[in-house]
């Protein structure tokens, strides 16, 4: 089953999304730096 | 397709070369938000290590299209999800990659639910969610969605 819901989200859940964006991009961040260290 | 290794397992992490000297990562991080109902669930995220996406290559979609395959044999009762924004404008080709997951997958073993936050002259954000049907009930699954993210949105 497949299927798209749209929501308009209000400003408390939009500030959740962005959390989830943010948190997605510390994880990249924390891998980078964990393969550069491994790479020294 | 390119070949691909593990290069962490603990929250699954791949990488692969391309033939244009690009470096992708593939990362699948097991989230805990003290909810039961969410404790397979993982986040998926990839990018190119330089963050260099100019030249279209349809092995990369290839690629990670086929190490999600992969992840739910290891790990066949997880709930995966992507969250991103339209800040890049980047959305519709992500989604169309799950799409094309979708369609190379056994429709009846797996699905997929798609969140679209519409916000008017604002940044979008979608939220993807794929899952064996075997393991959830989608309506489920969405109402679960929707309860966290108000309970998410009210803890603040």
């Amino acid at each position: 089953m497949k299927q798209t819901v749209t929501i308009t989200p209000d400003s408390k859940t939009i500030a959740t999304l962005k959390k989830m964006i943010s948190l997605k991009k510390e994880n990249r961040e924390k891998v980078m730096s964990k393969i550069t260290s491994q790479k020294k | 397709m390119y070949r691909y290794k593990l290069e962490e397992e603990l929250n699954p992490l791949f990488s692969f070369d391309t033939k244009h000297n690009l470096s992708y990562f593939v990362s699948l991080k097991k989230m805990d938000f003290d909810n039961p109902y969410f404790s397979n669930l993982y986040s998926l995220d990839f990018w190119e290590v330089h963050n260099q996406k100019f030249i279209k290559d349809s092995l990369i979609e290839d690629t990670i299209i086929e190490i999600i395959f992969d992840f739910f044999k290891i790990f066949p009762n997880s709930l995966l999800h992507y969250v991103c924004d339209s800040i890049d404008n980047r959305q519709n080709g992500r989604s169309r990659l799950f799409d094309n997951w979708y369609n190379k997958s056994n429709n009846e073993e797996f699905s997929k639910l798609n969140i679209e936050f519409k916000i008017e002259s604002d940044v979008n954000y979608n939220l993807e969610f794929i899952f064996k049907s075997e393991f959830y009930v989608f309506e489920e699954v969405k109402t679960n969605i929707l309860l966290q993210l108000e309970e998410f949105s009210n803890y603040k």
